[in-house]
């Protein structure tokens, strides 16, 4: 233990002394203070908030990791072709000792540095806020909104396997379907059918009913919302305008199922909305019942796609909580680069590991990219082009279980929204990202630096 | 010696070289003249830039506009997904990176005053997203690229379309936003422009202004301020703090020091240079500057000074567009209401507006502007006639008659009716009482704010809309499309339709306009004011 305390604090004082370590923290310093003071947003409190902490703590995390990388990639690397790492390996510490200890000094160093540059961009963000002179009423939003951890809870989605064969069922009976068809064909084009109905209101049809389980909620007196998007006919952004309609919400209390509670609404359509309703209307299961009533005058379908909801919001914990969180997840963030560092630096001279550590977080990225790339229908399955496509998104996808990408570990887009940052997800980052997968590269690392025949290295 | 190996895919790359040598040649003098004609090569240095956009158009040289075209697609990608908070900050880096490209700096403006903001259902917000636009426009791009008359034109465009005109639900709400800036930044309207424009633009200035300043100082010093906070405070509601003004009163300083304070908001702020104003108010007098048509034709004017000779159509066709739309609703009626205000026919500026289309067709290309000019010219007969001011509209009758003999025909009265009761025979039963309780109502309107001239020519129009209605329609279909008598429909916009619209305040004026004869709305004072309940075809 006191051969590995030795080597991070041996570890931490050649990072301090590193040049371009200097660099990296000058411009951290820089973003730190000076980002969260300068940008500007939409003039909303919101938009404030929301800017602040997007590109304040994007910067700052995206410098550390760099600083974080390039120490891991150098320090084991440079010790090696200079070769002080043989006289520190003729002594009694075994080299995975040496590389943890790499590891320790680079990731305990930078993981401070984040959490304090972090807790100076809150510091300022939440400042800004409150110095920026906004209404009430932004400020109101934006406590409701934004300056919270919101659990998400989405509706039950129809089993469309399930219609679909009914469906089939339902037309062989009637004998609508000709003796000849083509089962595989049909039951494509029924699965449509169902799909788009179950996306489609029509203007002056009965009201959909959005059912949500399973809601916890602190206590009546605590209230949620629904989030909503529709579309106007079609989910083409020209076609987009003010409609009409109403959202009932079901009186649990009312055994009869017919009391609701509604709330007309005349908004723009193709953008998401939020109304609030009040913690009184979960039962005691757990259940919210929602329904929209589409009123247009123009007698156009409100089309809800799945991916969209709606979302009923409920209030988990507070901003400062959640900021936690997800600087938890930026923590794991830095370890995983450390690791990745260390690791190639174990293995490679300086310039190499960099590029091959650049190379590694650059196919997470693409990959990323790959995996989102096909465009998806409305209801959010992936439309192929062919079979190429196809082929290709499964290798991208098989990858991108293997590769960690850096975008896993952010949360500053849902932690500007004011989504919680689930337990949860922190579990899976932690154990699927940090310790299985990045637990791999770990153990190569302290793999390469023992089997390394570190007598081959030429002297620089 | 090479191997062959070598020797082929060193030929390869030979030929590879080549293939892309030749092909860039043939995009290279294409990409040349965008870079000239876009502005992209900074060949001179860039005037007025801030530190920050000096030290990162050397600092990343080349790279900027890479910086730029990825803060480009960000924007692209972040307004698809409906996150639209990034977008000032955004446009702004954009702006900075590339502070020549204004075709870049006129479409984000374009962008956020057009697409972003009617993606909100809030007036509120599609206002601040407009205003975004102009900002863009007014505080960024044109200090970057002074005098640039597309951005002129952008800006005047923004003024007189997206502001000036009714395509906007909001467009109202945009109207009364801007009229409540204008009024905190003129105060009392009109302002003295002559002494806005004489007033000092520095502290230096108002000292040389003020013969005894050391009263001034002392004041504010007295309230533990300097004359910065006082500025902040002026900005907030445009007017002195209480207190402050009552001391600056007694020593005769607080009119100095509102003008001063004014041309700097104007100036600063607003980009309003006292002495173009002055300027445009002389070749274009009575402009109301609290209405975005005013602010169209000052950008426009100034994009004039430098606009090459494409540029200088648009810039004047502007003008005498939104001299023509100023003619017809450019003239702010508010009575300490700002939420009620109205817009009524600025009739002061006919003259002006009909020398500006005889100068433009005399200018340019006449075919197009003389249609223009022709409706201006059937507009000005009918709006004069209905506004009360006969002889004017006669005369510009006359003018009509002269120039286009085909379509003003017959003597101005009956011309302005016909214009006004066209589609009348062919209305339904409620655009016919809508379009003659509309009248009655603006009759009710104009006796409220005083002008009993203009009440009466309404007056009397709605009951010749109603009578021409009757006429039209015939005995036959009277039953199914007549319309009730003509003193039951004045007593119902006065009793239900003024409470239902105008402001209790504005309500209170008309009722006590009325006096004893509410209801019936009778102008005793005149003698052809009767009423035939129920005319027949001739």
């Amino acid at each position: 233990m006191a051969a590995i305390i030795a080597v991070v604090k041996q570890t931490i004082r050649a990072s301090l002394r590193s040049r371009i370590f200097h660099v990296l923290f000058a411009l951290i310093l820089l973003a730190v203070i000076g980002l969260p003071l300068t940008v500007a947003g939409d003039g909303t409190a919101m938009g404030q908030l929301q800017v602040c902490l997007t590109y304040s703590l994007g910067v700052v995390t995206s410098l550390i990791s760099t600083a974080t990388l390039w120490l891991g990639c150098s320090m084991l690397s440079r010790e090696i072709e200079a070769y002080n790492m043989h006289l520190v390996l003729t002594k009694a510490t075994p080299p995975w000792q040496v590389w943890l200890g790499k590891f320790l000094g680079v990731f305990l160093m930078n993981a401070v540095l984040l959490l304090v540059g972090a807790g100076v961009v809150l510091a300022l963000v939440l400042w800004r806020v409150e110095t920026g002179r906004f209404p009430e009423d932004q400020l109101a939003k934006l406590k409701s909104e934004a300056l919270v951890g919101r659990r998400s809870f989405y509706p039950d989605r129809p089993n469309f396997k399930k219609l679909t064969n009914d469906e089939y069922d339902k037309r062989l009976k009637k004998g609508t379907l000709e003796k000849a068809h083509d089962k595989t064909m049909v039951l494509a084009e029924i699965l449509r059918q169902v799909k788009a109905n179950s996306t489609e209101v029509g203007a002056g049809t009965a009201p959909r009913e959005f059912v949500f389980k399973n809601v916890r909620i602190s206590g009546p007196e605590e209230s949620m919302n629904l989030r909503y998007r529709f579309y106007a006919g079609s989910t083409s952004n020209s076609a987009q305008r003010m409609m009409e309609g109403l959202w009932g919400v079901q009186d649990p209390t009312d055994e009869t199922g017919e009391r609701v509670a509604v709330l007309p609404q005349r908004v723009i359509s193709g953008i998401f909305h939020e109304i609030t309703v009040p913690g009184t209307f979960v039962d005691a299961e757990g259940t919210v019942r929602v329904s929209y009533y589409n009123d247009d005058p123009k007698k156009e379908s409100a089309i809800f796609q799945i991916a969209d909801g709606p979302t009923l919001l409920v209030r988990v914990t507070g901003f400062v909580a959640n900021y936690c969180r997800s600087m938890v997840l930026a923590v794991f963030q830095i370890a995983f680069l450390a690791a990745l560092g260390c690791t190639v630096g174990a293995a490679f001279s300086t310039p190499v590991a960099a590029f091959v550590g650049v190379m590694y977080l650059a196919i997470g990225l693409i990959v990323q990219s790959a995996i989102d790339a096909p465009l998806r229908d409305d209801f959010g399955d992936f439309e192929y082009k062919g079979k190429t496509d196809r082929v290709l998104h499964y290798i991208a996808m098989t990858v991108g279980q293997v590769v960690v990408s850096v975008d896993d570990f952010d949360a500053t887009s849902d932690l500007a929204r004011g989504r919680l940052i689930e337990t949860g997800r922190i579990a899976v980052a932690l154990f699927g990202l940090l310790l299985f997968r990045s637990g791999l590269l770990l153990a190569c690392g302290m793999l390469i630096l023992t089997r390394r025949e570190l007598g081959t290295v030429i002297r620089r | 010696m090479k191997s062959p190996r070598s020797l082929l895919v060193l030929l390869a790359s030979v030929a590879l070289f080549c293939v892309l040598a030749i092909a860039v040649s043939h995009v290279r003098d294409a990409m040349n003249d965008i870079r000239v004609s876009e502005q992209l090569t900074d060949t001179e240095p860039l005037k007025n830039a801030p530190p920050i956009v000096a030290f990162t158009t050397v600092a990343l040289g080349g790279f900027r506009g890479l910086v730029a075209d990825w803060l480009w697609l960000r924007s692209t990608r972040m307004q698809e997904r409906g996150n639209y908070f990034e977008l000032v900050q955004l446009a702004s880096w954009i702006v900075k990176l590339q502070p020549r490209f204004t075709g870049a700096h006129a479409f984000l403006a374009w962008n956020m005053s057009y697409n972003i903001s009617v993606t909100f259902s809030s007036f509120e917000d599609r206002w601040r997203w407009v205003r975004r636009g102009i900002e863009l426009i007014r505080d960024e791009a044109l200090v970057y690229n002074p005098g640039d008359p597309k951005l002129f034109r952008e800006l005047g465009w923004i003024y007189q379309h997206k502001l000036g005109k009714d395509l906007d639900d909001a467009n109202r709400h945009y109207k009364t936003e801007m009229a409540k800036q204008m009024i905190q930044l003129f105060g009392d309207y009109p302002p003295d422009w002559q002494a806005l424009a004489d007033s000092p633009h520095d502290v230096e200035g108002l000292r040389e202004t003020i013969e005894d300043d050391a009263a001034l100082w002392r004041i504010i010093e007295s309230r533990g301020q300097t004359l910065s906070d006082i500025e902040d405070q002026f900005r907030i509601k445009g007017e002195l703090p209480e207190e402050l003004a009552e001391e600056l009163e007694k020593e005769e300083l607080r009119d100095p020091l509102e003008l001063y304070l004014r041309r700097r908001w104007m100036v600063q702020t607003y980009k309003l240079l006292p002495d173009i104003i002055l300027s445009v108010n002389e070749q274009f007098p009575n402009l109301d500057w609290r209405l975005p048509e005013a602010h169209a034709i000052y950008w426009a004017r100034r994009g004039l000074d430098t606009a090459d000779k494409e540029i200088s159509i648009e810039c004047d066709r502007m003008i005498f567009q939104s001299l023509s739309a100023a003619f017809k609703g450019g003239r702010l009626v508010y009575i300490k209401e700002i939420q009620h205000l109205e817009m009524t026919p600025n009739t002061a500026i006919v003259d002006t507006v009909d020398q500006s289309y005889l100068t433009a067709i005399e200018k340019y290309e006449p075919r197009v502007i003389r249609g223009a000019y022709m409706n201006f010219l059937v507009d000005a007969s009918v709006v004069l006639y209905t506004f009360g001011q006969k002889a004017k509209s006669r005369e510009y009758f006359k003018k009509g008659k002269k120039e286009f003999p085909d379509r003003f025909k017959g003597d101005v009265e009956r011309f302005v009716l016909e214009e006004l009761a066209v589609d009348m025979a062919l209305a339904t039963y409620n655009q016919a009482q809508g379009t003659i309780q509309g009248f009655i109502l603006q009759s009710c309107h104009a006796l409220a704010i005083g002008d009993d001239d203009q009440a009466y020519t309404y007056e009397r129009m709605a009951e010749k809309l109603w009578h021409k209605y009757l006429v039209d329609i015939g005995e036959s279909t009277k039953k199914r499309r007549g319309l009730p008598p003509y003193k039951q429909m004045k007593r119902h916009v006065v009793k239900i339709e003024t409470a239902k619209r105008f402001s209790p305040g504005l309500r209170a004026r008309l009722m006590a306009a009325l006096g004893a004869t509410k209801g019936d709305l009778r102008f005793e004072t005149r003698d052809d004011d009767e009423t035939e309940d129920a005319p027949t075809k001739e």
